[in-house]
């Protein structure tokens, strides 16, 4: 058993399947895995079982033994892991405005990038990580409803697939990845541990000074900006909202403020270099 | 091990909270969430003021839930009364039932409420023609095969579940409150008859609301949300109570719509778990038309151990072996045995083949 203890959520994580515990000693640090107190959700990822039981060749995930997911192959079960504990967050956390993006600082001014998947924002802020950035979240970014801009860090591994892979391995051999899971419902998927730096401050919220819709279009030569409206930057990042319809107003209000006073731009590339130079350009505009 | 016991007494006796360790909330926060009981908890400790008495990492997912069933509140008032028009347009009424009803009515067990779907009644004529006007605004029937389709317009007391392909909120559009091939028949005219009417949307009478509450809790076979239907019933018998201690009218409803078994059991474990206080004709009541001998054992044995009951990881097999007891009387008395039997060997062949179909990898968290 262990007590996984993040911020701002923690998770008691028991009878789960042995790869599951060796990937999190891989991805998270060996200083948060034993502490004490409240746990926030009790999960598990375990083995199909019939009459008790196991039958190794499917898992699935559990809050409090109740399941939300199909079963999976067990060769997923560290990828069923890191979706389920998003599950938990995403469906049950309203105290605060949970967007589907990444969000990332530098000396503490965030920028938050914001996508459909497969549009690189995972790459990008891992990319960004291993330039020296602190990672706050990959997923979910957790905007505070008192203070409009402010992010609440939920610091976990970055979500890699596919090509992403060998380009980060290539480019950041000091980067840690964990487990692959192969041909999974999003193709090949494994995680990267996030930084020490990361980890550090992983309870210090910041400030969000600049929104980014990446794009990664691999037949441009050279990164485009295109400035996007405020209606428009208001419809892409609800689209990503997970809890919108819930908070309604309550959200809605520090999200315009956000938009209103913050730079947001389409960021078209296909060199991560050269995106990360842009955007740290941007971010001193 | 934090079980329904202990949530129950932390609902009965909120006081109780501040002297919980950081360990028992975890157990209580993760049991209530699965009960769908934690809005309701949030709603009980902010009416005796001691939220600022909870620890904050706690109060998030107890306000979580909170904001979740206000939302779901607002929008089933708001669907009651916009069904209501749609209706009248062409001459047309239903009752609205349950959660629906209750956050209509304004009752107190509406708050903190986790209601997922709309159940509406109309009188078995209206049924076809308030299908039409479902399907006229919006409204598909859900996923269904066509024995499902069969096992409901021929046996059960509803139709398959509809949802609104806008909102994706299912509705259940009920002409009777028990299966028409259930042994104790329901004759629903008067429940249509002495409904209240608040803001336009007609709602059954407190009574009928309760005896509907003790006939789906202790006639159906789903027992993952027992202990907030329990609340629900203590809230409204407290309610009848202070209306009239004697329960004169309760009773005599009960008797009249045949549901005077279920609805003494309702009284029973109201006293017995949710410390309702009775009075000596209501204690009466539940002595005369409650089960006898063996089954009223097995029946209390039962029920006791699925309110009572831990979050799914922590259930053994004595919680087990009672939902099943249960599971299988209420189909025993759902329906007759010469329609039973085929029926759930349909059932099982369709799980078997589902089951051992190549699962589907769907794991998706996306907005």
């Amino acid at each position: 058993m262990i007590h996984l203890g993040l911020y701002p959520f923690s998770f008691a994580v028991n009878d789960t399947v042995k790869s599951v515990y060796s990937n999190i000693a891989t991805l998270y640090p060996a200083k948060l895995l034993d502490i004490g107190g409240f746990c926030d959700f009790n999960v598990s990822v375990d083995y199909r079982r019939m009459c008790g039981m196991p039958l190794t060749n499917r898992v699935n995930f559990y809050l409090d033994g109740f399941s939300p997911f199909a079963f999976n192959p067990s060769e997923h079960a560290t990828a069923v892991f890191e979706w389920g504990m998003n599950w938990c967050v995403a469906n049950h956390v309203r105290t605060h405005h949970i967007i589907h993006a990444a969000t990332v600082a530098k000396q503490n001014n965030g920028v938050m990038l914001c996508g459909q998947s497969g549009s690189g924002k995972s790459t990008l802020s891992c990319a960004l990580m291993a330039e020296g950035w602190r990672l706050l979240t990959d997923e979910l970014t957790l905007l505070s409803l008192e203070h409009a801009a402010q992010v609440t860090p939920f610091v976990r591994p970055i979500s890699i697939k596919e090509k992403a892979i060998d380009v980060l391995k290539k480019q950041y051999p000091q980067l840690v990845f964990g487990d692959i899971a192969h041909n999974t419902d999003k193709g090949t998927v494994t995680h990267v541990r996030p930084t020490d730096a990361s980890w550090d401050h992983f309870s210090e919220a910041c400030k969000v000074n600049l929104i980014v819709f990446p794009e990664f279009t691999p037949s441009m030569s050279e990164v485009v900006v295109e400035p996007v409206d405020v209606v428009e930057a208001f419809n892409v990042i609800t689209e990503q909202s997970f809890n919108l319809n819930s908070l309604g107003a309550t959200a809605l209000k520090p999200l315009a403020e956000l938009i209103e006073s913050t730079m947001v731009i389409r960021l078209k590339y296909s060199s991560l270099s050269d995106a990360i130079s842009c955007i740290e350009a941007w971010l001193k505009k | 091990m934090i079980t329904g016991s202990d949530l129950a007494k932390l609902m009965l006796c909120p006081e109780s909270a501040t002297t919980l360790s950081p360990e028992d909330w975890q157990g209580l926060v993760g049991l209530g969430r699965q009960l769908g009981l934690l809005g309701r908890l949030y709603y009980i400790l902010q009416s005796s003021d001691l939220i600022d008495a909870i620890p904050e990492r706690v109060l998030v997912h107890l306000k979580s839930a909170w904001v979740d069933s206000e939302k779901q509140r607002m929008s089933l008032i708001w669907e009651s009364s916009r069904l209501v028009s749609q209706f009248s347009e062409e001459g047309r009424s239903f009752l609205v039932l349950k959660g629906a009803a209750y956050a209509v009515a304004g009752l107190p067990n509406s708050f903190g409420r986790i209601v997922s779907d709309i159940d509406l009644l109309v009188s078995k004529s209206d049924l076809g023609d308030a299908e039409t006007l479902l399907f006229a605004n919006g409204w598909t029937l859900g996923r269904h095969d066509s024995y499902d389709d069969y096992y409901y317009r021929q046996w059960m007391h509803e139709l398959p579940p509809f949802v609104n392909h806008k909102t994706g909120i299912t509705l259940d559009l009920h002409h009777n409150i028990r299966p028409i091939i259930a042994r104790d028949k329901v004759d629903p005219t008067n429940i249509m008859r002495d409904y209240q009417s608040v803001q336009g949307v007609r709602v059954p009478c407190l009574e009928d609301l309760f005896i509907h509450s003790a006939t789906h809790l202790f006639s159906e076979g789903e027992f993952n949300r027992v202990l907030r239907d329990l609340f629900d019933l203590t809230d409204m018998l407290t309610l009848l109570a202070e209306r009239d201690p004697d329960l004169l009218n309760l009773r005599q409803r009960a008797c009249e719509f045949n549901l005077a078994r279920d609805t003494s059991m309702a009284m029973f474990f109201c006293a017995a778990i949710g410390r309702t206080k009775m009075s000596q004709s209501g204690q009466g009541f539940v002595e005369k038309y409650r089960p006898r001998g063996l089954r009223w054992w097995t029946l209390k044995w039962a029920y006791s151990r699925v309110f009572k009951s831990p979050a799914i990881n922590q259930q053994r097999l004595a919680e087990k072996f009672a939902a099943l007891v249960l599971f299988l009387r209420s189909h025993l008395i759902k329906m007759p045995l010469h329609v039973l039997l085929p029926h759930l060997i349909w059932k099982g062949y369709k799980r078997l083949m589902k089951e051992t179909s190549q699962p589907k990898n769907k794991v998706n968290i996306q907005p």
